[in-house]
C-alpha cells in the first residue's frame, strides 16, 4: 500500500459512521415517552388541584369550627345558599344560551 | 419543508412533523452518542433523551443557527452529562495520557478490517478528540459549526483534529502490512 492509497483508506474509515443503529420504530418510541410523559405531568396536576381544593375545604371547616359561634355560622350559611342560587342560575342561563341560541344560529347556518 | 415551517408545525402540536424531525436528525444524533458513549442501552436511551429535550426546548429555538447545529450541541452536552455522572469510565482528556489498547498481532488488514480497526482506535480516544473527528469527518460541519457546538475556540478544534489524525496514523500505520513502513 503506497501513501496515497493509505491516505484514501484513512479518510474512508474516518467517515464511515460508528455501527450503531436506532430501531426502526424509534421515532415512535420517542413521541410515545413524550405521551406518556405527558398523561403523568396531567395526573399530577389534577391530583394536587384535588388535593389543595380538599385541603382548603379542610382547613375552612377547621376555621370555622373553632373561631366562628353559631349565629355567624348561621348567616355564612345563608349566603352559601344565596351562593348556590346564584351558580344554578348562572348553568340555567348557559343552558338556555346553549340550547336556544347557539342551535338557532346554526341552524341558521 | 423547511426547518422553520417544520418548527412551527410542531410547535402547534403536530405530532408527524415531530416524528419528520426525529427521522431526518436521527443520524446526527446516533453518530454523536454513538461515539461518546460505549454502551448500546444507554446509547439508545440517551437519544431518546436528546429528542426529548428538543421537542422541549424547540420554543426557545431562534434559528440563531442551522437546526442540525443545535441538536448536534444538546447531543453533545448531554452525552458529557451522560459521561460524568457515569463512574464506570473514567474521562481522560489529554491525549498524551491514553494508553491505546490495539488487540491484535496479525499486521495485514482487509479493507473493512481497517475500518472496524480504526474505530476501535477512535473509541480509545479522549471524548472531544471523537466529538471533533464524528462533527467534521462524518457530519461534514464546517469549523465555526464545530466551535458553536463544542464551546471552544477555533484553534482548540483544528488541534485537535490535527492531533486525533496525527496519533490514529501512527497508531494505524504498523498494522497495515510492511509497504506502510515505506511512508
Amino acid at each position: 500500500m503506497n501513501r496515497n492509497q493509505f491516505e484514501q483508506e484513512f479518510d474512508r474509515a474516518l467517515r464511515s459512521a460508528p455501527e450503531f443503529h436506532l430501531p426502526k420504530d424509534f421515532s415512535d418510541q420517542v413521541v410515545n415517552k413524550i405521551d406518556h410523559r405527558t398523561e403523568i405531568e396531567q395526573r399530577r396536576q389534577a391530583i394536587f388541584m384535588v388535593a389543595g381544593i380538599v385541603a382548603f375545604l379542610l382547613l375552612s371547616a377547621i376555621c370555622l369550627a373553632i373561631y366562628v359561634d353559631m349565629e355567624v355560622l348561621q348567616q355564612l350559611m345563608g349566603i352559601s345558599g344565596w351562593g348556590v342560587l346564584t351558580g344554578l342560575l348562572v348553568v340555567a342561563i348557559q343552558l338556555l344560551d346553549q340550547n336556544l341560541l347557539h342551535h338557532r344560529r346554526a341552524r341558521l347556518g | 419543508m423547511d426547518e422553520k415551517d417544520l418548527v412551527k408545525r410542531i410547535l402547534e402540536g403536530d405530532q408527524y412533523a415531530f416524528k419528520e424531525l426525529i427521522n431526518t436528525y436521527q443520524p446526527l444524533v446516533s453518530h454523536m452518542v454513538g461515539r461518546l458513549i460505549d454502551n448500546d442501552l444507554d446509547r439508545e436511551e440517551l437519544c431518546q433523551d436528546v429528542f426529548i429535550r428538543v421537542y422541549d426546548h424547540l420554543g426557545k429555538f431562534k434559528f440563531d443557527s442551522k437546526l442540525s447545529t443545535w441538536i448536534a450541541t444538546i447531543s453533545y452536552r448531554m452525552a458529557l452529562n451522560f459521561l460524568k455522572k457515569d463512574k464506570r469510565n473514567p474521562m481522560e482528556e489529554d491525549l498524551d495520557h491514553v494508553a491505546f489498547y490495539i488487540g491484535v498481532e496479525d499486521n495485514s488488514y482487509e479493507r473493512d478490517d481497517f475500518v472496524k480497526f480504526i474505530h476501535v482506535l477512535i473509541n480509545q480516544l479522549p471524548i472531544s478528540y471523537r466529538a471533533v473527528l464524528t462533527l467534521y469527518h462524518i457530519e461534514g460541519f464546517s469549523y465555526p459549526e464545530i466551535v458553536e457546538v463544542m464551546d471552544m475556540p477555533e484553534g482548540t478544534v483544528k488541534n485537535y483534529l490535527f492531533r486525533a489524525r496525527k496519533k490514529l496514523k501512527e497508531l494505524s500505520e504498523p498494522y497495515l502490512g510492511k509497504e506502510i513502513h515505506e511512508l
